[in-house]
């Protein structure tokens, strides 16, 4: 199955030029780029480009029958008992073969997730085993979960018994968030029909094997992502999530094993289980293989939720699929990568990037849930990062000391500096306070907050040292926590702290 | 469990939980020992922890100091507050250590730049929304966020948000325990309390985020016996005492640590006083009796001893009492026991709940001397001599001993609801019927007791079927068939009961079928829950009367702190002499009124239901011309011409060496032997032989928990909670918030 | 028993097992004024040495009445109040209170007054020997409340959470 460099290499080529019919920065960039001499170089694999037939969920957009038919007619179910009947071990090699990672946002390699359930002498244990599917999408800008539910949600069932046979779990809960209505009727009816044809339940596909799965629908609250306030939340409790140790995989719902995955890892398990491990690892690059489902919103002419190859220019995926950047390319401000807990990428790196978790890593950012936010230069970026931690207050907990109180604090100080009431040295303040939350928090929920920020302030600070110096031109100084200089009665013993005396320093410097 | 190893002389604070080996031994035993212990390095002080150890602990007992705000010894770990951050080799991030597991050879770092720039981060969020009232504050003075954030926090604000700070709406949680919700830094103690131990499921935690708050989720009062220790374990003053509210600060009260009477468990106090005032009662920690915790009656109604004081010795003339000096009132019980013409068993003394055991002695010891025998207890059916005997004493104590309540798999509860007669222990059985699979079965009249119980029926003929096995089967039956340390509570009520012979044949019957797993030589589970302080001790003493003793009529009374006697007992010609600190009923009834001093005010000897005899101690002294109670008889002893042979405490107790070792070996229970238990069971048996059983339902002996002595009686705060909790009427402090003005308040 | 003895035998077994340690009374050693003590029964093993032990009072000039005083010696418990194990590690020498009337209520400020010259005097030892010790060179009688044995269970977060076979019985802990 490996395609030959140069074919894709055409392929590219073909895409490229197809899509610079429609937009013409690009071409120009394109031509200075491919110079002749390029071709006596070793040829370079060029990603993108999925072709129709290697694309998983062939029903995302839900424009055919979501019901078991249509999702047999897309191959779903085919010879599931063969998978189940290789065993868990060859299932997990499959899924370690075909280098799967976490596509719910940390990237966690999943086969080797999945083997941390049969541990030597798991037989013995005679507690019950679980997994857990995590379709509480609730990060702003993913919508890809959402898709699969509405339109493949056969893949998912499959995806859990085999998954489910991988680590010999006895039953599987799908968590799907309360929002999701409709998904959450699929899933059922998908469960509902796959219990009636056999394939779940006793002996599931005749395999020998029993396997359940459940729909547990959630309140709507983000943190019942996180997978272990997602099992508190399961057990009934409030939705709050627990330290690690002890991992879900020793002690998780109902104090029993138990693997939480996304809903995108679980159900492309089949299909890697059917078409071979090194079939999907031939897409993308070494360490990030695999087709992703790429969810691209904002400012795009044609935001869309795509099944792409991992690893393809960031740029490349925005042009090819989405129609381009609302005003061309050069209107571009800022992408979001990967949902709103990443920090966002000015233009400069947006064109270098490939969409794959090493590349956004080293960009200092990351590949997230995939969830693609384009800003053009209509965007108030400052504005739109306030909004972030206006949403990461809301929604932090509130058990843990520094979410609780630095979401919080943070969201008041973001919500200052839209306006530019601040102090200069307030910039670097407010990045003390995102060290401060980031890696104190029980859960990653902390350093979500603090990310989108430092990205912020990484790439956008003069953005925001202007609006500071133009609020004070309009309005005199500024001390700390905003407060005006001009409202401080001067008669007063006013605390030194406050600013109100500090010179600002340089801006910019 | 752990026992913590105290040698001797201790000379720094490394022997907390575990050996601190500071050599760089690092054996190879180590890992062969079945893995009972671990050894990790902290601040590279090697220390050994046993296996399952909180991380915290271990750096406990290396002696490196971690602050904490929600971890606490007794409750579940939660790991919310982030303030026990510390340093783990190779791990990228700080970890928690009060929820991180201590690992073999890890080495962490307590006092490393990054664990300090950790603390003072969280310090910094957790006063970003305190508010900065410390002044009007009662927990002002010991707060432990004051005190960590004066150590560990940074030394000035950044928070100077023109939005302010979050404030939060105060929770009715009724008349004990005062909230001011903004001070709260969410640590959940409270509600890990009142889940865990107090079995107050409806404290919890409301809204999420900066929005989130502790409360009931309704507005209802805290309904428990022990809500005053949240008050306790709020390291910051977002729940304070409201009785206690702005009437002293910690550094003010001088405190004593003594013992509290006014339940049979003997829960160790810490009495704080100013002046000659008690300001407050807080537990004082004791692992073998109250653990941290103490009930609200015990924290609460020190203001009764405020009220209703005697302080004046007094003598009835007509209907009135007048004031009389010592002298004067002394030499009037001696001639009003010479006109009654008393003589021998006409000579009664009555022992109250409140009577400390030395006066207990030295009341019986005078009576002995004037040749009565007629000793008897302040309950009913006390005048008869009791039904399990005072022979041997396992036959009326708490055998099991309080701590190993936890280890019994099977408990049946006979006619006591430990709930009020011993509220601390009764936390014991709920923390071991939430973690264990212990099963408990019930016998009495219905209670709510916080953990869950199989209803067997509610007398004394439920009793005899359950001994005769002829019941249905059920979860409990199966777990008591196969129980390892099966355990009976035979509730203090019982022998007042009018079925008392039955009730004790059918259980002597019971310990008799059950020998081989009730009462063995590791193992005594046939316990009885006293729920008076004095009761123990007087058994212990002797202090029944004999058989002859309890048909004579007296004509002389001598109460003893004795409040609850029924007057229609008491005939109208007798000379009565009432001893005791409170004008409640025994005054009343008296000729000659005595003040002595209540349990604050004398250092005195207490035995709980145990048997374990305590020493508490005098806090203030005594209010006018009361005086210790022993001296009071020693004096009176002179008075009635049979003087007692000790004339200091001292020598007191060398004369109860002589009746009993066990009332001087202070802080210990001693086993009674397995063969004896039995032998005294038998004796029950023998004399309980052919005893009817009338079929009356048990009762409950303590209706209003608040309410249940003197001292209780006369305290405002235990009739507001009377009013709050048993009668559940508005108890006049919520009263405000239904008007319209407390929008505006 | 006598009590001179009890306290002797006691705080032998004290050094000889820390954990079995009782709670001791002792009389000050001073024998000039107080009565001796009673012939012990015969049962109890060989007398130990009576340690030599200087009254201090007789050149201290401290008022003889302090013989009869008793002190207690202890070490404080953890304020429950807070987390902190300060001075608990420290064993606290200090007298009982005068019964009868040594306190009263100031009438002008309700300032607590007092007559007992001893009763803010605390002493602090490293050591219950040391106290013990310095309590015998005074003269003082003396308790000694032995140290309360600590037992705290290892604690492990995962408790919360772990799978429990029997009947599920709910602890929340939010």
């Amino acid at each position: 199955m490996f395609r030959s460099s140069s074919a894709t290499t055409q392929v590219v080529l073909k895409a490229s030029t197809s899509a610079s019919r429609v937009v013409r920065p690009f071409r120009v960039k394109l031509r200075s780029q491919r110079s002749f001499a390029t071709v006596t170089d070793t040829p370079v694999r060029r990603y993108g480009g999925l072709k129709d037939q290697d694309r998983i969920f062939t029903n995302a957009y839900c424009r055919h029958d979501h019901g078991i038919k249509g999702a047999m007619l897309r191959g779903d179910w085919h010879r599931t008992k063969d998978i189940l009947l290789k065993g868990d071990s060859w299932i997990i090699q499959s899924i370690k073969d075909s280098g799967l990672r976490g596509r719910g946002g940390a990237g966690f390699p999943s086969g080797l997730k999945w083997s941390f359930m049969n541990k030597p002498g798991w037989e013995k244990d005679p507690r019950p085993r679980y997994l857990v599917i995590n379709a509480d999408e609730g990060e702003p800008g993913t919508c890809k979960d959402r898709e699969i539910l509405r339109g493949d949600p056969h893949k998912l069932i499959e995806g859990c018994l085999v998954a489910g046979r991988g680590m010999n779990a006895s039953a599987a809960y799908i968590y799907i968030r309360g929002e999701f209505y409709q998904e959450a009727s699929h899933v059922q009816q998908a469960i509902n029909e796959a219990y009636a044809a056999g394939f779940l339940g006793k002996n599931a596909c005749g395999s020998g094997y029993n396997f359940d799965v459940y729909v547990h629908r959630g309140a709507g609250a983000y943190i019942c992502g996180e997978e272990t306030a997602l099992i508190e939340s399961i057990e009934g409790k409030q939705g709050k999530p627990r330290l690690k140790p002890p991992f879900p995989a020793d002690v998780g719902l109902f104090g029993c094993p138990t693997t939480v995955a996304n809903v995108e890892t679980v159900a492309v398990a089949p299909t890697i289980c059917r078409r071979g491990g090194s079939w999907f690892a031939s897409f993308g690059r070494e360490r990030n293989q695999g087709t992703k489902l790429f969810c691209i919103s904002g400012h795009v002419n044609n935001p869309c939720v795509i099944e792409e190859e991992m690893s393809i220019p960031l740029k490349e995926l925005i042009e090819k699929h989405c129609g381009g950047v609302v005003g061309g390319w050069d209107n571009l401000l800022g992408i979001v990568p990967g949902g709103s807990s990443v920090p966002v990428l000015p233009i400069n790196l947006c064109s270098e990037v490939l969409m794959d978790y090493d590349s956004l890593k080293d960009a200092q950012s990351g590949l997230g849930t995939g969830a693609v936010i384009v800003m053009n230069k209509s965007t108030d970026i400052v504005s739109a990062i306030a909004r972030f931690s206006q949403f990461y207050k809301h929604e932090s907990c509130g058990q843990c000391t520094p979410c609780r109180e630095g979401t919080t604090w943070m969201a008041k100080m973001m919500d200052r500096l839209v306006e530019g009431r601040g102090h200069q040295r307030e910039i670097d303040m407010l990045l003390e306070l995102t060290k401060q939350v980031e890696g104190r928090t029980i859960c990653a929920l902390g350093d979500a907050a603090a990310w989108p920020i430092q990205g912020l302030m990484r790439h956008f600070r003069p953005e925001v040292e202007r609006r500071i110096a133009a609020f004070q031109a309009a309005n005199g100084h500024v001390g700390f926590g905003g407060h005006l200089a001009s409202a401080v009665d001067p008669s007063l013993a006013v605390p030194d702290n406050l600013g109100l005396r500090a010179p600002e320093p340089q801006a910019g410097a | 469990m752990l026992r913590i190893v105290s040698s001797v002389s201790r000379p720094s604070s490394t022997g907390i939980l575990g050996k601190v080996a500071n050599t760089g031994r690092r054996s190879l035993a180590s890992s062969s020992a079945r893995n009972a212990d671990i050894t990790l390095t902290v601040d590279g002080k090697e220390v050994t922890v046993p296996q399952g150890s909180a991380l915290i602990q271990a750096c406990e007992a290396a002696g490196a100091t971690i602050p904490r705000f929600c971890y606490h010894d007794r409750l579940a770990i939660a790991g919310n507050c982030r303030m026990c951050l510390v340093e783990v080799e190779r791990s990228p991030k700080p970890v928690a250590s009060c929820a991180m597991p201590a690992m073999p050879g890890a080495k962490v770092f307590t006092n490393s730049p990054l664990v300090h720039e950790a603390r003072e981060g969280v310090m910094e969020f957790l006063l970003a929304n305190h508010p900065l009232d410390c002044p009007i504050c009662d927990q002002g003075g010991e707060c432990d966020l004051q005190d960590q954030s004066m150590r560990y926090g940074s030394d000035r604000s950044r928070f100077h948000e023109i939005t302010g700070k979050r404030a939060v709406e105060n929770k009715d949680l009724g008349p004990l325990v005062k909230t001011s919700m903004t001070r709260c830094i969410q640590c959940t103690r409270c509600v890990r309390f009142a889940n865990e131990v107090a079995g107050v499921e409806e404290l919890g935690t409301t809204g999420r985020g900066n929005d989130m708050q502790i409360g009931t989720y309704v507005e209802k009062t805290m309904d428990s016996e022990l809500s005053g220790n949240i008050v306790d374990l709020c390291p910051v003053g977002a729940l304070t005492s409201k009785p206690y509210a702005y009437n002293a600060r910690p550094w003010e009260l001088k405190s004593t640590e003594s013992v509290d009477p006014l339940d049979a468990v003997g829960s160790n106090i810490r009495i704080d006083s100013r002046g000659v005032q008690v300001m407050r009662i807080q537990p004082k920690t004791n692992d073998d009796v109250n653990e941290e915790w103490i009930s609200d009656k015990t924290r609460y109604a020190y203001d009764g001893l405020k009220f209703q004081r005697l302080t004046t010795p007094l003598v009835k003339q007509g209907d009135r009492f007048v004031a009389a000096t010592w002298e004067d009132a002394l030499t009037a019980i001696a001639d009003g026991l010479a006109a009654s013409g008393a003589s021998s068993n006409e000579i009664q003394a009555i022992a109250g709940h409140l009577a400390d055991t030395e006066s207990l002695v030295a009341l019986k010891d005078l009576a002995n001397r004037l040749n009565s025998d007629n000793l008897i207890l302040d309950q009913t059916n006390g005048h008869l001599p009791p039904v399990h005997g005072v022979d041997v004493r396992s036959n009326y104590l708490f055998n099991a001993t309080i701590p190993s309540v936890e280890e019994a798999d099977a408990i049946l509860l006979v006619g006591t609801n430990p709930r009020h007669e011993a509220a601390v222990l009764n936390s014991r059985i709920r923390k071991s019927w939430l973690h264990t699979p212990l099963e408990i079965g019930f016998i009495g009249e219905r209670a709510d007791t916080t953990y869950g119980y199989e209803f067997l029926g509610a007398d004394a003929n439920a009793l005899e079927t359950f001994v005769s096995g002829k019941v249905a089967d059920s979860a409990f039956l199966r777990k008591w068939k196969a129980a390892k340390k099966p355990l009976v509570i035979v509730g203090s009520a019982i022998s007042e009961h009018p079925d008392a012979a039955g009730v004790y044949n059918a259980l002597s019957k019971l310990v008799e079928q059950e020998k081989s797993r009730l009462v063995t030589p590791e193992w005594n589970g046939f316990s009885v829950l006293q729920r008076v302080a004095s009761r123990a001790a007087a058994y212990d003493i002797g202090f029944t009367p004999s058989r002859a003793a309890s048909q004579t009529k007296p004509k002389f009374i001598y109460l003893l702190n004795a409040d609850e006697v029924d007057p229609k007992s008491i005939p109208s010609d007798a000379f009565v002499v009432y001893q005791g600190h409170h004008g409640d009923l025994g005054a009343q009834l008296a000729d000659v009124c005595l003040p002595g001093s209540a349990y604050t005010e004398k250092g005195t000897t207490w035995v709980n239901t145990e048997g374990r005899a305590q020493l508490g101690r005098a806090a203030v002294s005594p209010p006018g011309a009361s005086r210790e109670d022993w001296k009071i008889i020693r004096a009176l002893s002179e008075v009635v011409g049979a003087p007692l042979p000790y004339s200091d405490a001292l020598e007191l107790r060398d004369r109860m060496w002589e009746i009993s070792p066990s009332l001087v070996r202070y802080d210990v229970t001693e086993k009674t032997s397995s063969g004896i238990a039995l032998a005294g069971i038998n004796a029950i048996r023998e004399r309980t032989a052919g005893a009817k059983i009338g079929g009356a339902a048990f009762k409950k002996p303590i209706t209003n928990f608040y309410q249940t002595d003197p001292i209780s009686r006369a305290s405002v705060t235990m009739a507001q909670c009377t009013r709050a909790f048993t009668k559940g009427e508005n108890y006049g402090f919520s009263e405000s918030s239904q008007t319209e003005q407390a929008a505006f308040a | 028993m006598s009590l001179l003895r009890a306290c002797v035998q006691a705080t032998a077994a004290c050094k000889r097992a820390p954990l079995q340690c009782v709670s001791t009374f002792g009389r000050g050693m001073a024998n000039d004024s107080i009565p001796a003590p009673k012939k012990e029964s015969s049962e109890i093993v060989a007398p130990e040495p009576v340690r030599e032990v200087l009254v201090a009072d007789a050149i201290s000039g401290a008022p003889s009445q302090l013989r009869h005083r008793p002190v207690r010696i202890y070490q404080p418990t953890r304020n429950t109040m807070q987390s902190g194990p300060g001075k608990s590690e420290r064993w606290r020498l200090d007298f009982d209170i005068l019964p009868g009337g040594s306190r009263w209520e100031n009438p002008l400020m309700g300032y607590a007054s007092s007559a007992d010259y001893m009763q803010g005097t605390r002493l602090s030892f490293r050591s219950k020997e040391d106290a013990i010790h310095f309590a015998e060179k005074q003269g003082w009688d003396y308790f000694v409340q032995p140290e309360a044995t600590k037992r705290i269970p290892p604690k492990n977060y995962s408790e919360n959470f772990v799978y429990k076979p029997h009947k599920l019985r709910i602890m929340r802990t939010k």
